[in-house]
Formats: structure tokens, C-alpha cells, sequence
């Protein structure tokens, strides 16, 4: 998970840039945090795949419509998460959690994230210099995973068998087992 | 900090809701549920399971190992035999949105199961049972609910790490202070101890010294039924006023062997 308020970041910018698509934005953001809101053993099930790093679109779409706009939100984070640990994200450690931290209140700033009352009391915040994830990636997951209309995406995946774009599954390095 | 459980709000109550799949009871996630009960307690809030129901685990990609053994009814049943859980429900969707619905729907049933109970005169005043109790599944709580069901007051010992090692010539996979709060956990047990002691002799002893008085029946699965020792057992006890009562077991059901083997199975994508 590349952190709630990136999620709610994600979320704020796909309404700007696609408007009139979402008209309950509530639902909408809500839907872009809940697949992170349960145990990380439970994560396995709620991102359709080995983890939040291994969300599996494909067989999110196969099971589910993106129709209201709590779905679309669903399906924007588990986008999200694909891009985030499959194309972006070149390793990992345990110091991306304080990362976040980091970044948190840098982002809730400049993208003004209204944090749900779900989610307040897990939002933390920290100082320092980020060491895996840095402002520029965040911006950078955040603008990417907000480009595409979620219908196009979703259109993309089902309309053949298997796209590299969409599928590939990249192990990620992960700096505290090396 | 890993997100855990999600408060709701139904009414006047408040809900602690936390999520999991629990085909049976070890220490990791007895240790997780009671973590997140303690998080419900310092919230003053109810606490409740949904569990995930076969059919979303095949959407999202996974099996549960033992789907043909524990069904959801036998979850739930599990889940609401522990004396700190309101109230356990399957979900079919990962969805929050979902979840509280089928919340709702729990919140309502269990409205009803209160208005319908009535109180029960019982034969035996203490029963006792010893046994492992290793990943505590839903034949043991039967067993236990069974007891509870003819006795007053219901006390449990978890045999020690030594006795499994060296009677039952096992290895040890849940520890005993682990295997006894869990059993002290279970809504039909009134007192859970350890045993170090094989002969059901010493435990009318140990009983007495606990309670002031002994046991007046002693439990046991019917797979011991026939078994010489306890042959040997219940005629002794008997001649005490004690009586022997063997609870029935399904043959194939779930065993704590099956899940050790479950275990070691890895996990079918």
C-alpha cells in the first residue's frame, strides 16, 4: 500500500481530471482507501492477488463491476497499487512506512486531502529525509495512476487475454531480507 | 501501524468489526483476536468478526485449506463460542460497504437468538475434561459445549508440553499456557488449568483442591470409548460416584492431526 494519503491523493486528482465522471465523491473516496483497511494478512483477499504488491486487475474485473463510484474507488486503488510496486517502485523496506510519515503532511497540503474520519487516527506523520520513497515518486504514482479513465483501463484489461501493461507481476527487491 | 478492525456505528451501538478467516485456534491469531478485542474494549465498543466466505476467497485467489472440514457455519459457531466475541457473520465481498451490511443483518439476528433463550436445569454440577487441545478446532468446542450442556460449572485441563512429548510422543505446536487461555476463552468453560498428570485419579484430587469438592462426571471423545485404560479409569471412578460419559465424535471430522498436516500443505492459487 503506497499509504492513504496517497490513495486520497490519487482519488482528488482522477476527479479533476476527469470531471463530471464521479458524482458521489464520498462513496468515491471511500472506496479508494477500503482494499488497506484490515490486517495485512486480510490484504491478500481484499487486493485480489498475494498482496498489495501483487494486486491481480485482471481478476478484480473478472469478479467485480467498476458501476457505482465506491467501485470505481476500489478499482483506482488497486490501479494504483499495481503501478506503484510494478512499474514505479524499484525496491522496498520497512522504512517506506515512516516514509510515508514523511510525505504525509507535504501531500495532504499540496493536493488538499480531506482526511475521512475512518482513516484519522491511522495517518501519522514525521520529519526527515524520505530513504526509499521520495517526494518526486509519490508525485509521480499520484499523477500516473489519475491519468487514465478507469473505464479505459478496465476496457484495456478485458478486451484480451494478457498485456504485459497490466499483468505483469515484477518482484520487488526488498532491502531488509538482502 | 497495520490498520485492524473499523468501527461502525448502528444505532446507539458501537461496533468494533475486525476480519479474518479462523478454520481454528493457535497462537498467532488467538493472540491477533484478542489483540483487537482489546482495541474494541479501549473503544468501548462491542467487537465482531466477519469472516471471509469461501466464495470471495476463490475471487480473490485463494483457497481455504480446510474448506471440506470447517464450513462456515462451523467458523461462526467457533468464533462465538469465545466469552470476549459478540457475534461472528460470513461476508461475500471484501467491501466496507458490503461488510456493513451484512453487519446489519448479524446486529438483527442476534436481537432475536436473546429474546428466544431460556435457562435449562442440568445433571452434573462439575464436569471435567483433559485433553491437548492443540489448534483448538470446532470438534473440541462441541465437546466442550456438549459438557456445558450437562453440567453446572465445566473445567478443562490442557495436558503439559512434558505429557504430549512424552506420552503422546508428539511435538509440541501450540504451548501449554497458550492452549490453556484459549480454553479459558471458551464461553462453555468455566476453569481451564494444565495437567501434568495422565491418570484421571489425580485430577479428582486436583479438582477438589481447586474447588472444595470434585468432579461428578468426566468427559471424553467416543474414539477413547473401548480404550483399556479407560476401562480401567471409569471403573474406579465409579465406584467414587463418578461418571464417564464419552461425547460422540464424526468419523472424518476435523482432527488436530488434519490441520497440522493443513499447515504443511502450501496454499492453492
Amino acid at each position: 500500500m503506497p499509504g492513504y494519503v496517497i490513495h486520497l491523493a490519487t482519488a482528488n486528482e482522477y476527479i479533476r481530471k476527469h470531471q463530471n465522471e464521479i458524482k458521489n465523491k464520498e462513496e468515491f473516496f471511500k472506496g479508494s482507501i477500503a482494499p488497506d483497511q484490515t490486517t495485512k494478512d486480510n490484504k491478500k483477499i481484499t487486493h485480489y492477488g498475494n498482496g498489495s504488491d501483487q494486486v491481480e486487475l485482471r481478476r478484480y474485473l473478472k469478479n467485480n463491476n467498476i458501476d457505482s463510484d465506491y467501485d470505481k474507488g476500489y478499482f483506482l486503488h488497486l490501479v494504483t497499487d499495481y503501478i506503484f510496486y510494478n512499474k514505479l517502485l524499484e525496491y522496498t523496506s520497512k522504512q517506506i512506512y515512516n516514509d510515508y510519515d514523511i510525505l504525509n503532511d507535504y501531500l495532504i497540503k499540496k493536493y488538499n486531502i480531506v482526511l475521512l474520519d475512518e482513516i484519522k487516527n491511522s495517518v501519522f506523520y514525521s520529519t526527515g529525509e524520505t530513504k526509499i520513497l521520495s517526494k518526486e515518486l509519490a508525485e509521480k504514482t499520484i499523477d500516473i495512476s489519475s491519468e487514465r479513465s478507469l473505464e479505459d483501463i478496465k476496457n484495456e484489461i478485458i478486451s484480451c487475454e494478457y498485456t504485459k501493461k497490466w499483468d505483469e507481476i515484477r518482484p520487488l527487491k526488498r532491502l531488509d531480507s538482502v | 501501524m497495520s490498520h485492524s478492525g473499523d468501527i461502525y456505528q448502528v444505532g446507539d451501538r458501537k461496533i468494533f468489526l475486525a476480519r479474518g478467516i479462523y478454520d481454528y485456534f493457535e497462537k498467532r491469531n488467538f493472540n491477533r483476536l484478542k489483540e483487537e478485542y482489546e482495541q474494541a474494549r479501549s473503544q468501548d465498543a462491542e467487537f465482531y468478526i466477519a469472516l471471509y466466505s469461501d466464495d470471495i476467497l476463490e475471487k480473490a485467489g485463494h483457497t481455504r485449506k480446510l474448506k471440506g472440514l470447517v464450513n462456515d457455519e462451523d467458523r461462526i459457531f467457533m468464533l462465538e463460542s469465545l466469552d470476549f466475541v459478540d457475534g461472528a457473520f460470513i461476508i461475500d465481498s471484501p467491501k466496507t460497504k458490503l461488510v456493513e451490511q451484512a453487519l446489519k443483518a448479524k446486529l438483527l439476528d442476534k436481537e432475536s437468538e436473546k429474546k428466544s433463550k431460556t435457562p435449562i436445569s442440568k445433571k452434573y454440577n462439575i464436569g471435567y475434561a483433559s485433553g491437548a487441545f492443540s489448534n483448538l478446532h470446532k470438534g473440541h468446542i462441541e465437546h466442550l459445549r456438549e459438557m456445558s450442556k450437562q453440567c453446572q460449572r465445566v473445567i478443562v485441563a490442557a495436558n503439559s508440553d512434558r505429557l504430549i512429548t512424552e506420552y503422546k510422543h508428539k511435538k509440541v505446536t501450540v504451548d501449554e499456557e497458550t492452549r490453556r487461555d484459549i480454553l479459558s476463552h471458551i464461553k462453555y468453560v468455566d476453569m481451564a488449568i494444565i495437567t501434568d498428570d495422565y491418570d484421571k485419579l489425580k485430577a479428582v484430587e486436583r479438582v477438589r483442591n481447586l474447588c472444595g469438592k470434585s468432579f461428578d462426571a468426566i468427559f471424553a471423545g467416543s474414539d477413547w470409548r473401548g480404550d483399556p485404560n479407560w476401562e480401567n479409569f471409569e471403573k474406579k471412578l465409579n465406584k467414587m460416584g463418578i461418571d464417564v460419559v464419552f461425547t460422540e465424535r464424526p468419523e472424518n471430522g476435523i482432527s488436530t492431526t488434519k490441520i497440522d498436516k493443513s499447515k504443511k500443505t502450501p496454499e492453492s492459487r
